[in-house]
């Protein structure tokens, strides 16, 4: 009789769980790859949806996978998404989105009126990836890229590749949805662009978004990325160009093996004194021309490879600091460290100084870093 | 009236009675010797005795010895050369003696009735084991004959301790049952049971084969086997001297186990011949197996049909495509794989092996291959449920069990999705939970807080530290 009543609760309970499931075979289902968010002049959200669609084919006897790009237009997300259905045979299903892609134009409009049912919805996953088009949806899908036949399939592999980490943030929507929260609610958001070449299309990342309560206010180009990241310890690998020591107007190319950054912070007298201890092990990877190996030299390749990483830090907190920018998430350490501290926009009262180490574990190229 | 006349007239009686009996029996022979003390009749099967021992050591005996004693006793010790020679204090014991294969002797000069035992039954040889192969252990497996498999065991443990009670069950069939214990080993309160379990069984009319008294043992409600069987002798000795009790039925070739537990299920005697390492190994690949084989598909079904974001996409699009011809549910696409393997199983136990297994090669290639061509199910959903077919070979004994929870808990999973799964794996969980093996938890050692001298549970430990006496507690 226990066994009988257990049963019945367990059933009952699993029930109250299900409301957000149903029962769908996979091949009576389409699956969405990437979703593409922008906004048209009357202000309505436009959405186009990359889909996988199977089917059996007829004629051909045989069963077949292909692409599908559903496209519709409405006040909001959701009116907007459940009007795709009605060109779709089966249900549309966003379990397998991969990347949510905003258009420049719906990044500058704000995410406000989307960013809910994204990060509440059951399908749509908070694991994917977010990024920002610099064009239009038109050239986005009209791009032929080779390497995979669905661009959402693609762009997250391509988030993926660690050789890329230290010249992107490779936000996934989970990590967006994070820093929107904290300290001035700045976030960076990959940027991707179309590149034409003679031989192929491409669509590559190039800088980053950078986004203030939602809204599109800037953008950094990949360069200045990787600096940026110094300053809050996301370098994973990577690599510094610097003068060559022997020779004049040659290069020497370092690869970054290993770089951690320490913050030290303190508020004193209005003033907020930032210190970023960055700590690098590096290899030579390319001296063009060759180059003699001495301990001198050694000791100047590290002396001018600190130095413009000193210099290039310095810098761009400078730039950003005059924007009045928080990239660095400044006003959360502060409230973190000061909680009743009442500073209104950290940076711009911050002195950053950077101290930086650079040491030359050898001459090899370590494979799989760049 | 005299003596003789008496027994004579007994004798009479007594002849009529058995053929009255034994009426429309046309395999009964009754062999009457005159003696010059007077009449004998030996009354026996043709088909269950040895006829040459009969005449060479019974009738010829009574026909030459001169003079021939006139009491039973004399003649039972001075004239019979046979092994095995009683007295029968009743009609019916005498027909019993007739009918389990022995010689009756009536006598018309003196008091009494004998039997001697002259059994010359056709029986199969000791052969190898069918069910239970091992590789490098021996290769005796047990026979019909009772008497032939109890020698089998006590060759192996040569020691007093060793009981074997006889119970003759069935008022009708007469059958022989054994009781095989070792005594300090096995607990009393466990024997007690057993026996009472088995005397119990007097009151039926027949007792064919082991299972009437397996099915007293056991569980009822369950599909999972509480009671465990066996083919070979070196397997009871092994459970023997663990402390358990074994029973058999004169003409089944197997002995029953008994407490039997879930692990139990797990473990062969190849492991025990074997490497340890490989043993182990073997041992971890069942408990994998058995997984397989029951929370694949329903695994399956709940990734493919509710929660595909689990799934990774490369995954998914191939089963999408793969399942695009496909016109049923993938539920219903799996019940239908299902019943084609247990169609292809069925068939190919009941065939002769020859033939069988070229059923279950045409079933594997051509129905398989076929029923893909024909739009009935997908490569993906052949794949699971093949493997997990293929694994509830790993663990026979539990076949049945795994058929039936796997089905359950496909069904569970086809309403709910993994909600349901777990409430199925849970439910099946508690179900062996509450299970009891003659009075032990069937989880045993799982199931209980009690520390057990059990050593030898998901990996086998070393032959020496395995306990003998598994049923009695480290504190005791």
């Amino acid at each position: 009789m226990l066994k009988t009543k257990m049963f019945i609760i367990f059933l009952l309970i699993s029930c109250t769980l299900t409301a957000c499931f149903s029962y769908n075979d996979t091949n009576t289902t389409i699956f969405v790859t990437s979703l593409v968010v922008d906004v048209n002049e009357d202000q309505e959200i436009v959405v186009y949806a990359e889909a996988y669609h199977s089917y059996r084919s007829n004629l051909e006897n045989a069963e077949e996978g292909q692409r599908l790009i559903y496209s519709d237009r409405g006040d909001s997300l959701f009116t907007t998404l459940r009007r795709l259905n009605e060109a779709s045979r089966y249900n549309i299903d966003y379990t397998q989105c991969k990347v949510y892609v905003l258009t420049e134009r719906a990044a500058q409009h704000g995410l406000g009126d989307i960013l809910d049912l994204i990060k509440r919805n059951q399908e749509t996953l908070i694991r994917s990836f977010i990024t920002v088009f610099m064009g239009t949806p038109e050239e986005f899908f009209a791009t032929d890229i080779r390497q995979d036949e669905f661009i959402g399939i693609y762009l997250n592999e391509l988030f993926q590749d660690r050789r890329l980490s230290s010249m992107l943030p490779n936000y996934r929507l989970n990590d967006f949805l994070n820093d929107r929260t904290a300290g001035k609610s700045i976030s960076k958001i990959n940027a991707l662009r179309v590149v034409n070449t003679s031989f192929e299309d491409f669509i590559r990342v190039d800088g980053v978004a950078i986004l203030e309560n939602d809204i599109m206010v800037e953008f950094m180009p990949s360069d200045e990325v990787m600096i940026c990241n110094y300053l809050i310890d996301r370098i994973q690998s990577g690599s510094i160009e610097i003068e060559h020591p022997e020779k004049e107007d040659k290069i020497l190319t370092l690869v970054i093996r290993r770089s951690e950054t320490e913050t030290d912070l303190y508020y004193e007298n209005g003033v907020i004194h930032l210190t970023k201890t960055i700590d690098n092990e590096v290899f030579i990877a390319d001296a063009q021309q060759g180059m003699e190996w001495n301990s001198e030299v050694i000791a100047q390749i590290e002396n001018s490879a600190a130095e413009k990483i000193k210099s290039e830090t310095e810098t761009l907190f400078a730039r950003y600091k005059e924007k009045g920018l928080d990239l660095f998430d400044i006003q959360h350490l502060v409230e973190q460290k000061y909680p009743g501290s009442d500073v209104e926009n950290a940076i711009k009262i911050t002195q950053l100084t950077s101290e930086v180490s650079v040491n030359v574990r050898g001459g090899g190229y370590v494979r799989g870093s760049r | 009236m005299s003596k003789k006349s008496i027994f004579e007239k007994k004798y009479t009686n007594n002849l009529n009675t058995i053929k009255e009996q034994l009426k429309n029996t046309f395999d009964i022979n009754y062999r009457e010797i005159d003696t010059k003390n007077g009449r004998i009749c030996a009354i026996f099967i043709d088909n269950m005795v040895d006829n040459h021992f009969i005449s060479e050591n019974i009738i010829k005996p009574l026909m030459t010895v001169n003079p021939l004693p006139i009491t039973i006793e004399q003649i039972n010790t001075e004239v019979l050369s046979v092994n095995t020679v009683n007295m029968v204090p009743n009609i019916d014991e005498a027909l019993l003696n007739i009918l389990s294969g022995n010689v009756l002797l009536l006598f018309s000069f003196c008091e009494g009735i004998c039997y001697c035992e002259a059994r010359g039954i056709e029986q199969r040889a000791v052969e190898q084991p069918v069910s239970d192969v091992s590789i490098q252990g021996p290769k005796e497996s047990f026979t019909e004959d009772l008497n032939v498999n109890l020698s089998l065991v006590r060759r192996r443990i040569k020691n007093p301790s060793l009981k074997v009670e006889e119970f003759r069950l069935g008022n009708f069939s007469k059958s022989d049952v054994a009781l095989m214990y070792i005594e300090d080993h096995a607990p009393e309160e466990l024997v007690s049971y057993i026996r009472s379990k088995i005397e119990s069984m007097d009151e039926k009319e027949f007792i064919i084969g082991l299972n009437n008294i397996e099915e007293t043992l056991r569980s009822r409600n369950t599909f999972v086997n509480t009671i465990g069987h066996t083919e070979r002798p070196d397997t009871i000795a092994s459970n023997l001297t663990e402390g358990r009790v074994c029973i058999s039925v004169n003409g089944s070739p197997f002995f029953l186990i008994a407490p039997y537990f879930f692990i139990d299920h797990f473990t062969t005697a190849d492991d025990y011949y074997n490497n340890k390492l490989i043993g182990s190994f073997d041992r971890i690949l069942r408990w994998l197996a058995f997984a397989i084989a029951l929370l694949l598909p329903g695994l399956y079904l709940a990734l493919t049909t509710y929660h595909f974001k689990l799934v990774p996409t490369m995954l998914l699009f191939r089963v999408a495509v793969l399942r695009a011809g496909v016109p049923y549910n993938t539920i219903v696409e799996i019940f239908v794989m299902y019943f084609f393997f247990l169609i292809l199983r069925e068939s190919g136990i009941r065939l002769p092996s020859p033939i069988g297994q070229a059923i279950s090669i045409f079933g594997a290639l051509i129905l398989g291959d076929a029923a893909i061509g024909a739009g009935l199910t997908s490569e993906i959903t052949v794949l699971v449920v093949a493997l997990s077919s293929i694994c509830t070979f790993l663990v026979p004994s539990l076949f049945n069990a795994l058929v039936a929870w796997t089905a359950i808990i496909l069904v569970f999973t086809g309403f709910i999705g993994l909600p349901g799964y777990y409430i199925a794996f849970t439910l099946f969980v508690t179900h062996i939970a509450g299970l009891t093996s003659c009075g032990y938890p069937f989880l045993f050692p799982l199931g209980t807080l009690r520390s057990f001298k059990f050593r030898d549970i998901f990996y086998r430990q070393n032959l020496k530290d395995i306990s003998n006496t598994i049923l009695q507690g480290d504190d005791q």
